[in-house]
């Protein structure tokens, strides 16, 4: 019969089709196969990790302290109560009415009608709504809020959350009816009731009933929400409550008013009356700001899983704010907290929770006080940054507020008690104008000139050089060089003192009567004697004694953290500069690796280290190099690296300064500013007492100070656009203003602070930088740092 | 005319194997729906299960009531009501169309307007039409010989084209394509031209990348879907092929032989899976039973086409022969379209697992083609039967 089956058309057909099916059912074989052997035990893994609940839970992220503990930024606590829509909206009731009403009758329930199965819920309404109400009033209470608020948020929620739905439904419609016009021609319009409506999302979550709670409200309603699960504990009878975290990053010392005296200013600028000035984005250099997400680096360098494969709980989420500048992102690490983490097996029901961590602390070495008052003092309002008639400015004109920087050391510990730059920038100019910071060619107010604008240092190395020379052993402190207007006889063009200016020609041995010792060159700032330690220390000695005082890239470096640092230039080196964007500042005052002829340099020549005697030449440094150098100079040779950071451990080096020699500059710092011919000692004001006053006139406290004159390679320019002549014929530099001072209480020996003053373009000498100079060591006396006449 | 002539019949026959195969489908199908849903609990001897499940096994009762009432009737009486049966559901897909009917009578259910409530149950009427087409087409080309000419094959392309093309327009392109494996094996089957039949599945292929601006977006977006899967890209994983890699990781959990029941639930539960006693339930098995059960449902699918394809092969009656091949066809095809778009090789469309899947005019409709089979293979042959569907290649 087989056969006979077989050889039929209909029976070949037949064992055709059987044939087609057959194989067709190879397909899922193959593929059932395929899904549960092949890649059964990673689609498991999958579908095992379905039944995993992880909830992270928020962590804080430490704060940020100055030296007296006081908050610079931190993590304001801050939450919002939510509750679940269907709570809102009373609908809650309803469902569990009608639940009850199903359970306590299951029996019949499917034989009653819709009528009956009504009433029997009605009959449970009544309990549920009051238990929302009283819900309601127990929150009220809580929140310290009337009931009428919560009903005015809630009816508001309702409005917004219903016009949503219709928005999202009519949408749904108009999609669906296109699609079906597609398909054929529809006479009629598809009604809202022809598409599957679903609930909005809106419609399922919670909504924020209270914003901006404070954490005792939180404390208490969660000590409410735990009760609910302990029996007989109190509980909040409001189902579908929840709690926020909305925390936010707070600076409570950006904003300052500072109280200037001015009893101790310039005589122009004098008045018994203080001024009020008002600091904002006061030591946003220093501490910085967060973003708002994470960057792809950020999430790809510090991912959810570590390479070993351990889950690292500060992993970066997308919407995770970050430390954007300064120590919030250099201190990223420490700042950030690890969350909290509660593992819930769902079909198990076991819970296991790892507590969140809060991020730890930083304490920073500065004082917020201290900051604000000295931003006070570099601002326009004090008139000490704004150029002014008596300071004879080639570059400016009066009324101009002028670029500054400020550094404050501690010379025993190295801790920097203040570091200011001026212009700065507010926070409410990153948020709203932040072109105005970022893209601002002009005043760059995002550089942090104390230590990321490169300056020749000028005059102020005088007295580091003839330490150098002394512990180098090529200068005797009894030694004495004669000032006669110019280095080498003949060339009165080269290497000339600032004194021999024509016509007079000039010259400090003719002026003091003899020829100069180390500290009377340092009081008078004499040229010539320091071109002579230049050409005698040397270029490779010279260029080492730099480094050794910490300016150069090989010198040992703060590790500050807070934004670009320029590591200072001791030669040729060019490439110094610690980002893209400060080197752009810096390299208009490095030097060309190449020389004109295009060979490359190979060091510093020995015109060129005489010239580097005087703080010029190939060398190049900041605010906190000079404020660094002069505290070492006072501990003669012994360094201590800045620190911005209380935990950073001390770095330190010791460069063993010849003792006689850095008493002799300490000397010659001493009547720079105490001595009638120093160049600290006074400044002239034009029609006040003569038109001379002292520089420094703050009581019972003990300085040793220089100024210095940084030429900025720049020349000045008349209005219309000539070069000012000099009275040597040659064109006016363009000059920055330099001070740095150590100071301590006047019956100590030792100085305990080192301050270093630049103003930009502020001319000639200290008569600008070092008023402001003054008015920093009136601030550490009136903030307990320099203690008149105490023995610290 | 009698319709149950018991002289005729024997006891002894194929149609067990599907009205066997069926059953352990079916309550293997029972068993996954209650495993699947989770909106509570009813109590029935004394045991739970759920409202889902509970409702399928009551489905399953009508349709084996159904397959009853489906295998009494001899063949005569199936040709005699076939064509009528056509037009009554052409009648139905037309007023499903029609947009003057009421909401209350016919409301589209995501955006398909495939159902009519009847109140106590809802009527698909493209269940009907399935059995109906069958007849229809066997009945047409039962003693016919114009199908072996290109232009004979016209009426049956015609007879096909009218339900596919209002079934499409619900718009249910899954349905609708079921039409024509069918038609295409009803005359495989009474013998039109192979050559013939290889012409129009070749033009049909040809043709099948030209419809694709036809399609509706949605179903582009699976096609979609479905080539992304295959190349490997997840992109899709969280929107257009969410359920595809769903319904995946829950068959594939299942491994070899399974997870037992309560993880098994607890699995399905929490993948959220969509559709899950419905079109996914495949997946369903698969995270229970593992590899072996999804050859187990292969098995059982097989044994009922087994015994469907013996009925057949023994058959005398041309009518019989054909309605077995069609129903066949229809069995197979959505058995194998249904549970390639669980494991991931063809694009979702909403076809049931026959027998398994939730739903009462599927489950109802599958019996009824079981019953006809049924009433077919338990029909003696006449002595005398004229020689069908023999002709020279």
């Amino acid at each position: 019969m087989a056969v006979s089956f077989a050889e039929s058309m209909y029976g070949r057909r037949l064992l055709l089709l059987a044939g087609i099916i057959c194989a067709s059912m190879v397909v899922p074989i193959v593929a059932v196969g395929r899904i549960t052997l092949f890649k059964g035990e990673q689609l498991r893994q999958a579908a095992e990790n379905n039944l995993v609940s992880t909830i992270w839970l928020p962590t804080s992220r430490g704060s940020v302290l100055d030296r007296k503990g006081r908050v610079l930024a931190s993590d304001r606590p801050s939450f919002d109560i939510a509750v679940d829509y269907p709570v809102v909206t009373g609908q809650w009731a309803f469902s569990q009415a009608a639940r009850k009403a199903r359970r306590a009758n299951k029996e019949i329930w499917r034989s009653l009608s819709t009528v009956q199965r009504e009433a029997l819920v009605q009959a449970e309404l009544p309990a549920f709504a009051e238990r929302l109400e009283s819900g309601w009033r127990q929150l009220a209470s809580i929140a310290g809020v009337t009931l009428d608020d919560v009903e005015e948020r809630k009816s508001a929620i309702t409005a917004d959350v219903a016009r949503r739905a219709a928005t999202v439904w009519e949408r749904q419609r108009l999609a669906m009816q296109r699609e079906l016009e597609r398909g054929r021609e529809l006479l009629e319009d598809v009604s809202l009731s022809e598409v599957d409506v679903r609930p909005i999302r809106e419609q399922t979550s919670p909504h924020v009933i209270l914003r901006g709670v404070d954490d005792r409200v939180i404390f208490e309603l969660r000590s409410l929400l735990a009760g609910g699960r302990l029996e007989g504990g109190p509980a909040l009878s409001l189902p579908g409550v929840s709690i926020i975290d909305t925390s936010t990053r707070q600076y409570p010392f950006d904003h300052n008013t500072v109280k200037v005296d001015r009893a101790g200013f310039p005589g122009p600028l004098r008045s018994s009356r203080p001024i009020e000035v008002d600091v904002t984005g006061n030591s946003i250099h220093l501490i910085g700001w967060m973003r708002q997400r994470p960057f792809r680096e950020d999430l790809e360098g510090r991912p959810k899983q570590r390479a070993d494969g351990t889950l690292d709980r500060g992993y970066y989420q997308e919407t995770d704010p970050v430390g954007s500048w300064g120590i919030e992102s250099s201190a990223e690490d420490d700042l950030r907290g690890l969350r909290g983490l509660q593992i819930e097996q769902l079909d198990t029901g076991g819970v296991v929770t790892e507590p969140p961590q809060p991020g730890k602390d930083v304490k920073l070495t500065i004082d917020a006080e201290l900051q604000a008052r000295i931003a006070a003092l570099m601002g326009p309002e004090s008139g000490l940054t704004v150029v002014q008639a008596w300071h004879k400015n080639k570059a400016a004109l009066p009324g101009e507020h002028l670029k500054s920087a400020v550094v404050v050391l501690s010379v025993d510990t190295g801790d920097i008690l203040a570091m200011v730059s001026m212009p700065g920038f507010t926070r409410e100019q990153l948020s709203d104008d932040p072109d105005s910071v970022f893209k601002n060619d002009i005043d760059l107010p995002l550089l942090n000139r104390a230590i990321a604008r490169p300056y020749p240092p000028g005059s102020i190395v005088k007295p580091l050089m003839l330490a150098a020379a002394a512990t180098e052993g090529i200068f005797d402190t009894d030694t004495r060089i004669d000032c006669a207007g110019h280095l080498f006889p003949g060339q009165r063009d080269r290497f000339r003192c600032w004194i021999a200016k024509p016509p007079i020609n000039s010259t400090h041995t003719f002026a003091l009567g003899h020829h100069l010792d180390g500290a009377e060159a340092i009081m008078v700032s004499c040229n010539i004697f320091f071109y002579t330690i230049g050409q005698k220390l040397g270029p490779e000695r010279t260029v080492r004694w730099y480094e050794a005082f910490g300016c150069g890239p090989n010198a040992l470096r703060p590790r500050l953290g807070v934004g670009d640092q320029f590591s200072g230039v001791a030669g040729p080196q060019v490439k110094t500069v610690e980002s893209d964007e400060a080197e752009m500042v810096g390299t208009d005052l490095a030097r060309s690796p190449v020389r004109p002829s295009g060979e490359p340099r190979k060091g510093v020549s020995p015109s060129e280290a005489i010239l580097m005697g005087i703080g010029q030449g190939p060398v190049a440094w900041t605010p906190l190099h000079a404020a660094d150098a002069y505290a070492t100079l006072a501990k003669y040779g012994q360094r201590i690296v800045p620190r911005m950071r209380f935990d950073e451990p001390a770095r330190t080096a010791n460069l063993n300064l010849d003792r006689g020699a850095a008493d002799m500059a300490l000397l010659g710092l001493e009547w720079s500013v105490g001595q009638e011919m120093g160049t600290g000692h006074h400044i002239v004001v034009d029609g006040i007492r003569g038109g001379k006053e002292p520089m420094f006139n703050v009581p019972g406290i003990r300085i040793w100070g220089k100024s210095g004159t940084a030429d900025s390679g720049l020349k000045a320019k008349d209005a219309e656009g000539n070069f000012i002549r000099e009275l040597s014929g040659m064109p006016a530099s363009v000059d920055h203003s330099w001070f740095v001072v150590l100071a301590g209480p006047e019956s100590s020996g030792r100085p305990t602070i080192a301050v270093a003053v630049i103003v930009e373009n502020g001319g000639s000498g200290g008569r600008v930088a070092g008023p402001l100079c003054n008015q920093v060591l009136r601030a550490l006396v009136d903030e307990q740092y320099l203690v008149p006449g105490a023995q610290q | 005319m009698r319709l149950v002539n018991l002289r005729d019949t024997t006891v002894l026959h194929f149609g067990w194997l599907c009205v066997a195969a069926g059953l352990a489908l079916s309550l293997l199908g029972v068993y996954a729906i209650d495993l699947g849903s989770h909106s509570g609990e009813v109590e029935t001897a004394g045991r739970t299960m759920s409202p889902l499940a509970f409702k399928q096994l009551v489905f399953l009762g009508v349709g084996l009531l159904a397959a009853a009432m489906a295998a009494a009737p001899d063949s005569k009486f199936l040709r005699l009501i076939s064509w009528p049966s056509l037009a009554v559901s052409i009648g139905l897909l037309v007023l499903l169309l029609l947009p003057f009917v009421p909401a209350w009578l016919v409301t589209p259910r995501n955006g398909v307007r495939g159902w009519i409530d009847l109140g106590a149950f809802d009527l698909q009427p493209v269940e009907v039409a399935k059995i109906a087409f069958v007849l229809a087409s066997a009945e047409y080309l039962r003693h016919r010989t114009n199908h072996r000419t290109l232009i004979g094959l016209l009426p049956p392309a015609f007879i096909t084209f009218v339900p596919v093309s209002l079934i499409y327009l619900q718009p249910d392109l899954g349905a609708a394509l079921l039409f024509i494996p069918a038609i295409f094996a009803i005359l495989v089957a009474s013998g039109a031209r192979l050559k013939h039949m290889a012409m129009v599945v070749l033009i049909g292929l040809m043709a099948a990348p030209m419809s694709y601006p036809l399609l509706h977006e949605y179903q582009k977006q699976r096609i979609i879907g479905l080539i992304q899967q295959f190349r490997g890209v997840h992109s899709g994983a969280d929107d257009i092929n969410y359920q595809a890699y769903t319904a995946q990781t829950v068959a594939g959990s299942g491994g070899f032989s399974g997870y037992n029941d309560a993880k098994a639930r607890a699995i399905v539960k929490y993948a959220s899976l969509p559709e899950r006693h419905n079109d996914m339930i495949f997946a369903v098995i698969l995270s229970r039973f593992g590899f072996i059960g999804g050859m187990v449902v292969i098995g059982l699918y097989l044994l009922w086409l087994l015994g469907a394809m013996l009925t057949a092969a023994i058959c005398k009656d041309p009518f019989g022969r054909l309605v077995v091949v069609g129903l066949s066809m229809l069995v197979a095809v959505t058995a194998i379209v249904n549970m390639g778009m669980v494991l991931g090789v063809l694009p979702i469309v909403g076809l049931t697992l026959p027998f398994v899947s939730y739903g009462g005019s599927s489950m109802v409709s599958v019996w009824l083609m079981t019953g006809l089979i049924f009433g077919i293979a338990m029909r003696r042959a006449p002595r005398l039967v004229r020689p069908a569907f023999e002709f020279n290649d």
